[in-house]
This record gives structure tokens, sequence and C-alpha cells, in this order.
């Protein structure tokens, strides 16, 4: 370690170099304040120890100028003094001195002094070292995360794609609907679309949990439960007419992807279903739940009521049994569909949205346009949440008969 | 939430209170899975402190439920309201065996 001794005493100075030098320290030795602040700029010297009284400066004012500088290490100062008096040591304190020493010095008091000194500086190396380890850790985690960020983000956009346009008319249905990830993605999924010339599909899903493991899951179904990929889910055709798809029942589509779809020790993500068609010739809505919130429907001048049937969430039992459920539709009958998200979604006192208010709230916008319904639905909720983001993914798919 | 584990005779007990959710998943499935692993295939799983519980949480007990089919062996759910709410709702009470109580849950292993 080197130490700068500020002493205008030749006598002095020359002894305490002495048996600094001795002890193994390297000394720069000066005799004035300014030559003294020179050489901790210069040298970056931490260790300093300065007489009191001096011609030109005293040991006070060097303090005073080395705190003033701010460096970026912390430099230790003893202050040699004939005084003694409590006064001059609040006044050294105050001035920045870390430790004083009295005079005649006493070679052992000086060199306890130092090493205490020294104990202090070891200190302040080793904090300083694990805060720029600290800091570095950190600068690469938020680069980390801004990149994760991205990268969610452009899934989430990807994610939004898959839906279908709000408004969109398929034959003998208009649909709308609210969608909000909790975090970027969603285990929600829901689409809309025809099969054939007189059979609509429509779908709303919820893969357990939320957040990336259960998006993957919704984009892989989403993608299976498509007009676009033929996979033989929703339609079929049989050997003898092989031009003509068939379209397949609900309950048999939702048995199929529970076969295909069982969770096991490595994936145990099951999801939640509901599945229907609507036939415009027949005039008929089949649906098929499966551990699903039940669906509400909403017809002229009757109470909304809730679509009970259905069987176990997909992926859970491989014999599991899966029944439709046939509806007998007239022009303006609604039919929302919605994830546990919004009648689970917690108020700021814990209580739940619940499904009673969500009924009445299909009811009471009935006479609205869907476009105002979804709207009025994504306010309630929002305001229910009391401004926190919601907890689980929220969904809701409407579908009005034309 | 909070993880309570305890013995019965040879009955293992995992008792759960507080919030259940996805956060706690991972950490009650390891849980879980190495108590059916290494237990007689009698474990019971008291729900009746919890007061919150998601889907996250469901699939961990379908996860024991299909560990303990395997094995073969018999688990037993207790349910606070909240927990039964959820399970029915999604139909699981089709499939899990749940009592009300724990003491009922102990007595259909036969334990004194």
């Amino acid at each position: 370690m080197r130490i700068l001794i500020v002493e205008d005493n030749l006598l002095t100075r020359l002894m305490m170099e002495r048996s600094l030098k001795k002890w193994g320290y390297e000394v720069v030795a000066v005799d004035n304040i300014d030559a003294a602040i020179r050489i901790i700029l210069e040298d970056k010297i931490q260790f300093v120890i300065t007489d009191w009284i001096m011609p030109g400066g005293n040991g006070i004012e060097l303090c005073q100028q080395v705190r003033a500088l701010n460096l970026p290490c912390y430099t230790y100062i003893i202050l040699v003094t004939y005084l003694d008096d409590a006064q001059s040591i609040v006044q050294g304190m105050d001035a920045g001195a870390d430790d004083f020493i009295r005079k005649p010095i006493q070679l052992d008091e000086l060199l306890a002094r130092i090493r205490a000194g020294q104990r202090v500086l070891d200190l302040e190396r080793k904090l300083q070292e694990n805060n720029l380890r600290l800091t570095e850790t950190s600068d690469k985690l938020l680069a980390a995360h801004e990149l994760i960020n991205r990268d969610l983000k452009m899934a989430a956009t990807m994610q939004r794609s898959l839906l279908p346009s709000a408004a969109a008319q398929g034959q003998g249905a208009t649909i709308d609907w609210l969608f909000h990830p909790s975090t970027y993605l969603s285990g929600d999924i829901f689409n809309f679309f025809p099969l054939d010339e007189h059979h609509v599909a429509f779908y709303i899903l919820d893969v357990a949990g939320h957040g990336i493991a259960a998006a993957m899951q919704s984009f892989t179904l989403s993608r299976i439960l498509s007009p676009d990929t033929n996979t033989g889910h929703l339609t079929y055709s049989v050997p003898e007419d092989p031009g003509t798809l068939l379209v397949r029942p609900a309950h048999s589509v939702v048995a199929n992807l529970n076969q295909q779809f069982q969770t096991n020790t490595a994936n145990i993500l099951y999801f939640t279903m509901v599945y229907g068609v609507i036939d415009t010739l027949a005039q008929t809505i089949e649906l098929c739940q499966a551990g699903h919130p039940h669906p509400l429907y909403l017809q002229a001048h009757k109470p909304a009521e809730f679509i009970i049937n259905g069987g176990l969430p997909v992926g859970i039992i491989g014999q599991a049994s899966y029944g439709s459920l046939l509806l007998n539709y007239h022009s303006g009958d609604r039919l929302f569909l919605y994830s546990d998200g919004i009648t689970e979604c917690e108020s700021p006192t814990g209580e739940m949205f619940g499904i009673e208010r969500l009924r009445l709230f299909v009811e009471q916008t009935r006479e609205l346009a869907m476009r105002d319904v979804i709207r009025e639905l994504d306010g309630q909720i929002r305001s229910w949440r009391g401004g926190d983001g919601f907890e689980d993914d929220i969904s809701m798919l409407i579908l009005e008969i034309n | 939430m909070v993880m309570n584990e305890q013995k019965h005779g040879d009955i293992d007990i995992v008792a759960l209170s507080g919030r259940f959710v996805m956060a706690d998943a991972p950490e009650v499935r390891e849980r879980l899975k190495a108590l059916i692993d290494d237990g007689q295939g009698k474990l019971v799983i008291d729900m009746d402190q919890v007061s919150f519980i998601d889907s996250s949480a469901c699939a961990v007990l379908i996860s024991a439920f299909k560990a303990m089919q395997l094995k073969p062996g018999r688990l037993v759910l207790v349910t606070s309201p909240v927990v039964q709410a959820l399970i029915e709702l999604t139909r699981l009470h089709t499939i899990f065996e749940i009592l009300p109580a724990r003491p009922a849950a102990l007595e259909a292993f036969g334990a004194p």
C-alpha cells in the first residue's frame, strides 16, 4: 500500500518516512497541501497522514478539499495533531478526517492506526468489486429481459393473427370477441369458420395455466382446429365417396382430441373447451363441452340460460366419453362462450366476478349491438379487477344468429 | 401457499393452505410425485385450507391422480368449498375420490 505523508517539519517527516518504509509501505512525502492534492489526484493514493498545522493551508483544509473532490475511491485520512481537546476532534471529523494521532508520535500506535485504516480501505475495495459485479450482472439481466420481452411481443402478435376477425360473418352467424392474455401470451384461443355450404364451426378453449407453455399448446390446437389444415379432425370422407367431405359430430371431434392429447408425466397441460357446429339448413347449433365454463344462451324475451352438459376436460382420461347437445336457434339468438378468466376474475377485495354477474350482464345488454356488448364487458371486467393486470387469460366469443 | 407433510401410519398426508396457483404448481407436483413413488399407495391431499385454486393447480392434482393409478394406489382429496367449486365446474369430481374432512379420508384407508 502507498501512503502519502503531508508534514512541514523535516525531522518528523523523515522519521515517519523511514518507519513506514521499514514496515513495508511505499511512501510519498510532501510539505504542503497543494502538492498533496496534486499527488492524490495523479498517483491515486488512497491513504494520507497529514499534519494539522502547516503554513499555506492546514490539515483540516486538506480533508475538506479531498472530500470535495468526491473521488471514485475512498481516501482514508489520519490527522496528526498536538490538540487533543474534544472540540478539535469534532472539527477534524466534520472536515472529513477518519482518525487522529497525537504528537509526539508513538511508532507502535502509528502502525496500529495505519492497519486499522487499511482494513477500512480493504473493505471498501471489496464492496466496490461486489458492486461492480452486481452492476454487470444486472446489466446482463436487463439485456436478457429485453430480448425475452421482444420475443414474447412478437409471439403475441402471431397469436392474435390466429384469431378470427371481429365482426366476422359466416353463413348464419356474426361474431365478436374479447381477448386479454394475462401476460403477453394466452392459453386461451377461439375461432369461427365455415366447414361447408351450410355448416359453420366455432370453438373456445383454455389450456390449463397460462404463459408460454399453455400458449404453445393453444397454438398447436388452433392449427389442428382450423379450416386451412385438412387434418381430418373436423371433416372426413368415406371411401365410397371420397369427393364429399362430411362434418364430424361435435362430440366426436372432442373425443378424438382427447385421445390425441392425453396428459402424461412430461405434459400435464389438459385443456377445457367448447366445440360447436351451426347447421344453417336444420337451424341447429350442436355443442360439445369438455370441462369448460358453461356457455350462456340468450334468446329473445327469455332470461339468459347456461347450457349445461358435457364431459371432462380434454386429456385427463383416455376412456372419457363426450356427448353433444342440440339447440334449435332463432334469428337474433346469442351464444356467449368465455373462459374462467372472466368468472374467476378477482376484485381488489378478492371477490370473484362470478357466473351470475355475467348472466345478468348478458341479459342487461341484450338490446346493445355486439360491438357495444364487448366494449361494455371490457369496461366492467377491468373496473372489477381495479386497475391491476389480469391474473388469468380473459376471453369471450359471442355468436349472434343472423 | 404453505405445504405441510405428515404421515399417519402408512398413509401420506399433504396439507395445503392459502392460494394454490401456477407459481406453486412445480414444487407441489415434485413433492407429490416423490411421495407417490416412495409411499405405500395411500395419499391424502388435504385442501381444506386452500382459499383459491387455478387450473394449473388442478393439473397437478390430475397428474398425481394419474401417477397413483399407475402405481397402483389410491388418492383421496379433502376440499374446501372454493376447491370443490372448481373441481365440479371442470367435472373432475367424476374422477377424484373426494371426502369432506381429513378424519373421513383416513377412515377410508381403514386407519383407526
